[in-house]
Parts: C-alpha cells; sequence; structure tokens
C-alpha cells in the first residue's frame, strides 16, 4: 500500500503550509459536505433513473490552495454510484463466511477501481460493526459476530481499496448495531466489553492503515457519538494516533455545532447544517479553539494531497462492472455460501438425474441483493436462482411458483427430481431503516430490524413442512443477512444452504453448488442457537441498551448452552482428516499447526480455525475466541501442513484497574479445527 | 401419435390481441403460441385439456396457455363463445426472454383460484369484447388499457408458474427462428425438397429443427408437415371436385396410397368418407368450425357479464 500512514504524515507540512494560508470561513468550509439536503432527495425522488449517492457525494475543496473536494461512494456491496453499471458483489456477511482475506483484498481493488472510474476518491464501505444480536437490520454490511475476524476481513477490503489509491472509511464507530433505534439509543456497556469486543476491529483496521472513520448515529454512555470526545479525541485520535479524518454518518450524525467540533468531529456529511457558519460564528465567540479546526483541516487536507497524489488518474469507466470484477463477486459467492445440512448426501444433485427440479417459495425468482437503503448497488443484471437452475443445468425442465398454494406445491414436488425451497427475506424485512417521523428521506423500503422473530416468514415455514416431506431430494436455500433459525423446521428438508444475499452472480452460485459444479467451503461467521433466547435480549425500540461482555457463541459456551449449528461450521462435498497438530509460542506470536488430508473423492477447501480458551484465568473470560484461521484448497488424498499464527497482544484483556489491555501469565487452551465445536477441533495448551 | 395443428393466429394491426364471439361445432386439438381466455356466453362447451376436459357452461372462463393443445367441442345444446387471443409477447418478462409463463384459470376447477375470485375476470373479458366492436380513437385506447389490465390481473391475481429455460441453451427458444421455421413449413409444404431448401434457407441443421420444434412445440419436424398437408387437403376435399390423385398431388403426399393411409390414420376416415360426410367444415381454414350467430344476440350477451 504506497498511501500508508507513513506515506500520508510526509504531507504534514505541506498540509499546515496550505492551512496557514487560508481563511477561518475556508477552512471550516472543507469541514462539510456540499450536497444540499434538497439536492439528495432530489437524487432519490425526483428521477427515477437517479438514486442516493448516484454521484460522488463532495465535501470541501478549496481550488485557489489546489485542495481536492473529498468525494464520498458508499458500500460495502460494491460501488452505489450509478445505474446498472457497479458490480454488485455479496454482502460482507457472505464474504465473511468465506473467511478470505485475499480474496477480500481482491474486492477492495476491484471496488477502489470502481470508486475512482466512477470519479470519486472514498469509499465508505468498510463496515466492521459487531451484531450483539444477529437480528439488527443492516448485519449483512459487515462480516460476523466475531471482533477477531472483523478485524481481519475489514483491513483486508481496507488494504485492497486503499491500494488503488482511493481513501477507505470505516463505518459506524461505534457501537451501532440497531437500526430502529439508531438514532435515538443509548449503548451503555462496562469498559471490558468497550475494549475487548465492540472496539478491537477499529484498532485493529487504524493499525492497519485507515485513513478515514465515520463516526455512528447512536450514542454511546449518553453521548452522540459524532460529538464523542472519549471515542474520537481520547481513544482514536490519542491512544490509536489516528492520522487520517473523522466524518459523521449522513444528516443526522451531527447534532450540536460545539459540541462536535470540541468532541473531535472532522467532516459533517453530507450536508453542512451545524458546521459552515454556525461552526465560524461559533469559533469567533470562543467556543470552538481555532487549533481544532487547524487540526481538522490539516487532517482531511493532508489525507486527500496523499491519496491523489498517488493516483496516476488511468483508471477509466470500462472497469465498471467489467467482466474481471464479476468473475470476482461470483467467485466470493462460491466460497461463501454455505451447507448447513446435507442429509444422505442429497447434495450434489447430479445433472443426469435431476430432469426436472422445481423451485418453490417467493425469492426464487426475485433479485434480492439485499437491502434498499445507502448500501443497495445498481448492477447491470442480477441471476435469479431459478435463473441459476436453469442455466447451470440446462438440460433440466425448471419449474418456478410462489407456492401459495400447498395443494400445488405438492403435486409439483411429487413429480420433481428435486425441490429448491428459496425462503428467507429482502430489503422489507430486514435493512437500512428511516422512521416514518424522519421520513423525507424515506428508501420505500421498510427494512429495519428482525424485532418480532429471527425465523422464517409462517408461510414459508408452512410450505417447507408440507411440502418438504413429499421429495427426498428437498433443499432450503436460505436468503438474508445474518442468522435464521431452522428448529421448527429444518427435518422436513434433507439439505440447508445458507446464501445470505449472494450479489449479482448469487442464483449462478447457488446453482452450481446445488449441482456440485462448486464444492461449498463457507462457514457460519455466527452461531445458530436451538432458542432465541440463547442469545443475548435486545429491546430494538429503545433509548438505552446494555451491552453484556459476552454474546453469540461465547455466550452460549460460557453457559453451557449447546448450539444448533456452531460458529465456523460449514459442510463439504469431500471429507477431511486432521493430525499432527502441535502449538507453541515464540516471542511475539502463539501457533497452531496441523496436517490435513483431503479423504473424499472431489476437490475441496476447508478453513482451518484456531481458538484460544481462557479456562486458567483470574478473571471472568470467554470458555475460548477464534484468533486465527486459514483458507486450505486441497485435490483428493493431497495432503498439506498448516500453521497458522496470531500476535500475543490479541489474547490480552483489558484491565479496569490500570486501564490497559494485558497479557495474561498462564496456562492457555489452544485449538485448531474445522469449527469452533470442540469435537471438530484438536487441542492443546501453552503457556505465557 | 396424433399430431396436434398448429392455429395460425392473425392480429390486427392496432393490438397484439384478436377478438371475436363465435359458436363452436369443433375446433379439434390445436395449439398456438398465442394466450387463449374464452368466456362462455351462451349454452355449453365441452373442453379437452390439461389437466382434465371439462364442460364449461355460460358464465365460466377458461385461459389456454402459449402452447397449450387443446379441442373444443359442441355439447348437445348450441354455444356462443367469446374468443380473446393474446399474443405471447404481451407475457414477457422485458429482463428475461427465457421465461414463460403458465397460468391457472379454469373457473371448472376448485384448487387453484384467483385470489380476486372469477367475476373480474369475466366482467373484464366481456367488456373487452365489447369494446373490440368499437373503431374509434376511444375503443383504440380501451382496447389497449383493458387488454393490459387484463393481463396485470392475471398477473397479480392468478396462480401461474414460471418456466425458465437457461440463457444459453440451444434448446432455447427463439421465438424468431422458431416462427420462420414453422411458416417456411407451411408454406411449402408440398413440395418435394422442402427440407432441404429450409436447412438451406435459414442456415439450420436437420438437428437442430427438429430438436427445436420438439422442444418447442412437441411434435416432429415430419409430424408437422403431415399435419400442413392433411389441413390443406381437407378443404380441398369438401369444397372443391377435384380428384383424389389431384389433391394427394397439390397437397404434398406423393402418391393417392399415401394419402389415403396417412388421412385414416390422422382424422380417422378415409379421404373419400371425408369428402361423403365428415365433420362440419368452415370454408375459412384460419378459424376452425366456428359457425355463423346473431351479432346481436352476441353484444347482448356481453352486456350481461359486464
Amino acid at each position: 500500500m504506497k498511501c500508508t500512514k507513513k506515506y500520508r504524515l510526509a504531507y504534514t507540512e505541506q498540509a499546515q503550509r496550505i492551512v496557514s494560508s487560508l481563511s477561518l470561513e475556508e477552512k471550516v468550509s472543507l469541514m462539510g459536505g456540499n450536497v444540499s439536503l434538497q439536492e439528495m432527495l432530489a437524487d432519490m425522488t425526483a428521477d427515477a433513473n437517479k438514486h442516493y449517492n448516484y454521484i460522488p457525494y463532495p465535501a470541501g475543496g478549496v481550488k485557489k490552495a489546489d485542495v481536492p473536494p473529498m468525494l464520498f461512494c458508499d458500500g460495502p456491496r460494491g460501488v452505489v454510484c450509478g445505474n446498472g453499471k457497479s458490480t454488485c458483489f455479496p454482502v460482507s456477511m457472505l464474504r465473511g463466511a468465506s473467511f478470505d482475506t485475499k480474496l477480500e483484498e481482491e474486492i477492495g481493488h476491484a471496488i477502489g477501481r470502481e470508486v475512482r472510474a466512477f470519479g470519486g476518491n472514498l469509499f465508505a464501505g468498510v463496515c466492521i460493526n459487531l451484531p450483539y444480536n444477529p437480528g439488527w437490520g443492516r448485519s449483512q454490511e459487515t462480516y460476523g459476530e466475531e471482533s477477531f475476524h472483523l478485524g481481519e476481513m475489514g483491513s483486508s477490503l481496507m488494504r485492497g481499496v486503499q491500494e488503488e489509491d482511493v481513501i477507505a472509511c470505516i463505518k459506524h464507530y461505534a457501537f451501532n448495531q440497531m437500526e430502529i433505534s439508531r438514532f435515538k439509543v443509548s449503548v451503555d456497556c462496562d469498559k471490558r466489553t468497550e475494549r475487548e469486543v465492540f472496539l478491537p476491529h477499529f484498532k485493529r483496521c487504524i493499525d492497519e492503515g485507515a485513513a478515514s472513520v465515520m463516526s455512528s448515529y447512536n450514542l454511546y454512555m449518553g453521548t452522540q457519538c459524532g460529538h464523542h470526545n472519549y471515542l474520537l479525541n481520547e481513544v482514536l485520535k490519542g491512544e490509536w494516533d489516528f492520522d487520517g479524518f473523522v466524518m459523521s454518518d449522513f444528516i443526522w450524525g451531527v447534532k450540536d455545532t460545539v459540541e462536535a467540533a470540541n468532541g473531535g468531529q472532522d467532516m459533517e456529511m453530507c450536508c453542512t447544517q451545524f458546521f459552515g457558519e454556525k461552526l465560524v460564528d461559533s469559533v469567533r465567540a470562543g467556543k470552538v479553539p481555532e487549533s481544532r479546526i487547524d487540526d481538522a483541516a490539516t487532517r482531511i487536507i493532508r489525507t486527500l494531497l496523499a491519496f491523489e497524489d498517488s493516483y496516476n488518474g488511468k483508471i477509466d469507466e470500462s472497469v465498471i462492472g467489467c467482466k474481471d470484477h464479476i468473475a470476482l463477486a461470483l467467485q466470493s459467492a462460491r466460497e461463501g455460501i454455505t451447507l448447513i445440512k446435507n442429509e444422505n448426501n442429497v447434495l450434489p444433485l447430479e445433472k443426469d438425474n435431476v430432469k426436472r427440479v422445481v423451485v418453490l417459495g417467493k425469492l426464487g425468482e426475485k433479485e434480492v441483493i439485499g437491502d434498499h437503503g445507502s448500501s443497495q448497488v445498481h448492477p447491470a443484471y442480477i441471476v435469479t436462482p431459478v435463473q441459476g437452475i436453469a442455466n447451470v443445468n440446462p438440460k433440466a425442465e425448471v419449474v418456478y411458483y410462489n407456492g401459495e398454494n400447498i395443494a400445488h406445491a405438492k403435486k409439483l414436488a411429487a413429480y420433481a427430481d428435486a425441490v429448491v425451497f428459496v425462503v428467507g427475506y429482502d430489503h422489507d424485512d430486514e435493512g437500512e431503516y428511516i422512521s416514518e417521523d424522519q421520513n423525507d428521506a424515506y428508501t420505500g423500503a421498510i427494512g429495519g430490524d428482525r424485532k418480532n422473530s429471527l425465523g422464517l416468514h409462517a408461510d414459508e415455514i408452512t410450505l417447507i413442512k408440507e411440502v418438504g416431506p413429499v421429495n427426498q431430494n428437498s433443499i432450503a436455500v436460505l436468503i438474508g443477512g445474518n442468522m435464521i433459525m431452522i428448529e421448527e423446521w429444518k427435518d422436513d428438508v434433507s439439505a440447508v444452504l445458507m446464501a445470505y444475499y449472494a450479489g449479482m452472480e448469487g442464483g449462478t452460485a447457488i446453482a452450481e453448488i446445488l449441482f456440485g459444479d462448486v464444492n461449498p467451503s463457507g462457514k457460519l461467521p455466527f452461531v445458530i442457537p436451538f432458542k432465541e433466547s440463547d442469545l443475548p435480549q435486545v429491546d430494538w425500540d429503545t433509548q438505552s441498551q446494555w451491552y453484556d461482555y459476552y454474546h453469540g457463541y461465547t455466550k452460549m459456551e460460557k453457559e453451557g448452552v449447546k448450539p444448533s449449528v456452531p460458529y465456523g461450521f460449514g459442510l463439504s462435498y469431500t471429507s477431511f482428516a486432521l493430525g499432527n497438530a502441535s502449538f507453541g509460542t515464540t516471542k511475539d506470536t502463539v501457533t497452531a499447526s496441523c496436517s490435513i488430508t483431503n479423504t473424499g473423492g472431489v476437490n475441496g477447501t476447508q478453513v482451518l480455525q484456531m481458538y484460544v480458551g481462557f479456562k486458567n484465568s483470574s478473571v471472568d473470560r470467554p470458555v475460548k475466541i477464534l484468533r486465527g484461521f486459514e483458507r486450505v484448497s486441497l485435490r483428493p488424498g493431497e495432503s498439506k501442513a498448516v500453521t497458522i499464527d496470531c500476535p500475543i497482544e490479541q489474547l490480552c484483556w483489558y484491565n479496569p484497574d490500570t486501564e490497559k489491555m494485558e497479557i495474561e501469565h498462564m496456562e492457555y487452551e489452544i485449538y485448531i479445527g474445522t469449527s469452533s465445536a470442540n469435537e471438530d477441533l484438536l487441542s492443546g495448551t501453552f503457556i505465557l | 401419435m396424433r399430431s396436434y395443428i398448429f392455429e395460425a393466429i392473425e392480429h390486427g394491426k392496432k393490438y397484439p390481441a384478436k377478438v371475436f364471439v363465435t359458436s363452436i361445432e369443433h375446433s379439434s386439438f390445436h395449439w398456438h403460441y398465442e394466450y387463449e381466455l374464452i368466456l362462455v356466453l351462451k349454452g355449453t362447451l365441452s373442453v379437452n385439456a390439461s389437466p382434465k376436459p371439462a364442460i364449461l357452461q355460460a358464465g365460466d372462463i377458461i385461459l389456454f396457455n402459449s402452447k397449450a393443445i387443446h379441442e373444443l367441442q359442441r355439447t348437445q345444446e348450441d354455444n356462443l363463445c367469446l374468443f380473446i387471443q393474446m399474443n405471447q409477447c404481451l407475457f414477457s418478462d422485458f429482463k428475461d426472454m427465457n421465461k414463460t409463463y403458465h397460468f391457472y384459470l379454469n373457473s371448472k376447477t376448485d384448487d387453484l383460484q384467483p385470489k380476486n375470485g372469477y367475476r373480474s375476470f369475466v366482467q373484464l373479458a366481456a367488456n373487452i369484447g365489447i369494446e373490440f366492436q368499437r373503431s374509434d380513437i376511444v375503443g383504440y385506447y380501451r382496447m389497449k388499457s383493458l387488454l393490459y389490465g387484463l393481463i396485470a390481473d392475471l398477473f397479480e391475481y392468478v396462480p401461474y408458474e414460471i418456466h425458465q429455460k437457461a440463457a444459453t441453451s440451444k434448446e432455447n427458444e427463439n421465438p424468431v427462428l422458431l416462427m420462420r421455421i414453422i411458416e417456411f413449413i407451411q408454406e411449402n409444404y408440398m413440395k418435394d425438397n422442402m427440407l432441404d431448401e429450409l436447412y438451406k434457407e435459414l442456415g439450420v441443421s436437420e438437428k437442430t429443427v427438429y430438436r427445436f420444434l420438439k422442444c418447442n412445440v412437441g411434435v416432429s419436424t415430419k409430424e408437422l408437415i403431415t399435419a400442413c398437408k392433411i389441413e390443406a387437403a381437407k378443404p380441398l376435399l369438401k369444397f372443391s371436385d377435384k380428384s383424389i390423385n389431384f389433391i394427394a398431388d397439390k397437397c404434398g403426399f406423393g402418391s393417392e396410397n399415401t394419402f389415403y393411409r396417412v388421412f385414416k390414420k390422422e382424422v380417422g376416415v378415409t379421404p373419400n368418407e371425408y369428402r361423403q360426410n365428415g365433420t362440419t367444415l368452415e370454408k375459412n381454414p384460419d378459424v376452425k368450425g366456428y359457425l355463423s350467430f346473431s351479432q346481436k344476440e352476441a353484444a347482448e350477451l356481453l352486456n350481461k357479464y359486464i
């Protein structure tokens, strides 16, 4: 990465020189978006061919001093700009399930190139919020429930984007994992939860060189995150020594001029409402020190100069939605889609024997790529599941029916060689939410959190329970941005495939996996419980929410509650044998090694995972947490030795007495294997 | 195997649909690309079609999907029916031409009913029947709106399946090519070297034509040619005094013997027997078995259903 922190800091003097040549008004003008609310709403409502962020949204820029504007492009599913052009990748949750950091970095490159081709210079699609409860409606924008994994995936995307000389913006800082209440909820938690669970992935991305951060809408400990002196000034810019700039989330991310500016907010997006003239006045009135303005202006100018200087200006529109990028989107879907159940090896279906496929469920012929809020990408086409199935097995007769009439669905299923239920969610069920009192920016979708149920719709459950048993080759394909409960109906189908929102080529990848052209290798980046109440409970419509130290698989394991499907679990069409486990430490790292052999009949990829346990801790710590992973591809009969290591500092806990991250000196448990379930892991110990 | 007759429906220039009221004597097994909606206005009509034969009564409505094979027959009593034949282009997904839609609209079945009931479809059909008589500009646009309204209602309220073909499939239906093949055969069936000309003219192989017809229409090339020959022979037998030998030759049967054998097999009677009594046959070969009726009565009946 050319635009490293070191490289950027080399522009400090030049930036300071420019700042000292600017008037107060000019400096403040850098700190706010140049889009009026009317212009943004016009994009969303006036012209049917346009939409939110149709063009990159500018902020600042001072021509006479050659300071370019920041040009904002949203994500993370791809670049939101344009219509019928961008590459629509699978949502981050699917990409998280691939556990493929190299592929994520490549996706970052592709996105970075498309941002530049649209004329942008910043990509605000590195979303690394940790869903405290999987019902969070925008979980699809992040990678999973595990902080370490979030840090790995987020920093990979960030690196790819920034290597294309595009500023990556990490969001939403911090504690943003409730959608309906996002404008009003104050999240509270104890210091250990903050430092060990909700902030480490942000720190990881900053350490890796992220050049921009978006503050979240919600409050933390009663203070608006966009004004948050502790989060922005003390932690981010102080402790973590962040050199880039902070921007607010859009329109409602800043609510007070003085509090925001002094709290460390550098840029009000995407409309200037509380900064601009009001900020100039506040400086003149002595309420905001001019040094704070100089600091913000220096950060903004320094970052923009570094990235713009580095960019050679050679990317043109031909890269947008190009063949290579679409191939990458397809590859991502192939790697992330996760096989959860495969009774009697009903999958893969054999093309020669499956002559008639019946696809049931409303989502079977829908172009579902995720929510219709700020992350909606507008590609040239979307392959639906039913189209994918027909394309991948062109000899088969492929019949789709929505499944409303159960008797008719049964009749179709009885005559089919395989039945595929495509069930789950679309943008009305989960996603970005604009409450009615703020409905001037209403996106047309209902979205929000899954506040009533984490399961399928009642009609889908009925359909599966009634029609699934009619045909032995019945498969449920789940569409959704996070965990979907399966208990009620899982015994009524032979196979379950979690497809998330699989992007513009999602239908192709689903079909390739169903028919065995692709061997699935995705792993669940979340746990599936037997009961929703096994997870931390959240009041989705509230002004205050407490977050406990435990959530997801760590909570269930701590409480001794067995999951229905463990974190990190995913099946393959081949089998693997692990052996020769060895564990150790070096000065800075802890290491787990093992051999892995493909003992089945087809090529396959396994995601090996390393967990570290804290049974001997003198404080309350998780039973074990993920601290490394590696994808390994093997031909039938092939063996490889795999080593996973992790910096020892990743094993720290936050000591509230010393206010420091500390290493415990004790014996740790260490595991390597194919999921978080103990039966899938080889174990050992090490001492620090 | 009985060959099914392809019925070429010519649409008016104005709309991609054809609307008429007629009495049905017998319309033997046939299929067409058009979706065909029939509203029985008077009497009863016997329908042989998938999934099971039915007798429709006055006020009943049925939709035959594109390419669905069906037979219509008079019962003991006279009938009068409204036909709305809609071009399949009206039913296409503008984004994906590899989809075909298969609706379930038949007021004689109980299992798959439209969400809004049958009555609104009866009313809409009757309205279309009435507006179609008009020739002014109001009628033109009214017809269009009613027609599109009908199609929207089908998608919104009627259970349907999507038959999805692969985007790259060779068997994939290419309506233009398919129509050219069928038209070429219909126009040239009587020629000896017709097939060679067809392959040359359209630049397609024998195998492709066969697979194409079989996959999209369900008949072989030979079966389609035979059907064309027989349909051409029927009016000549009925309405001309040409010799059997002449007709056999004119319609491309090659010899009188072949003509006898094939005709007997397909129609069930010999050409001579057909000439003597046979089934009733209209002079207009496009609309087989449609009887004359009073326009006034038709208008009155249509008004009853709106």
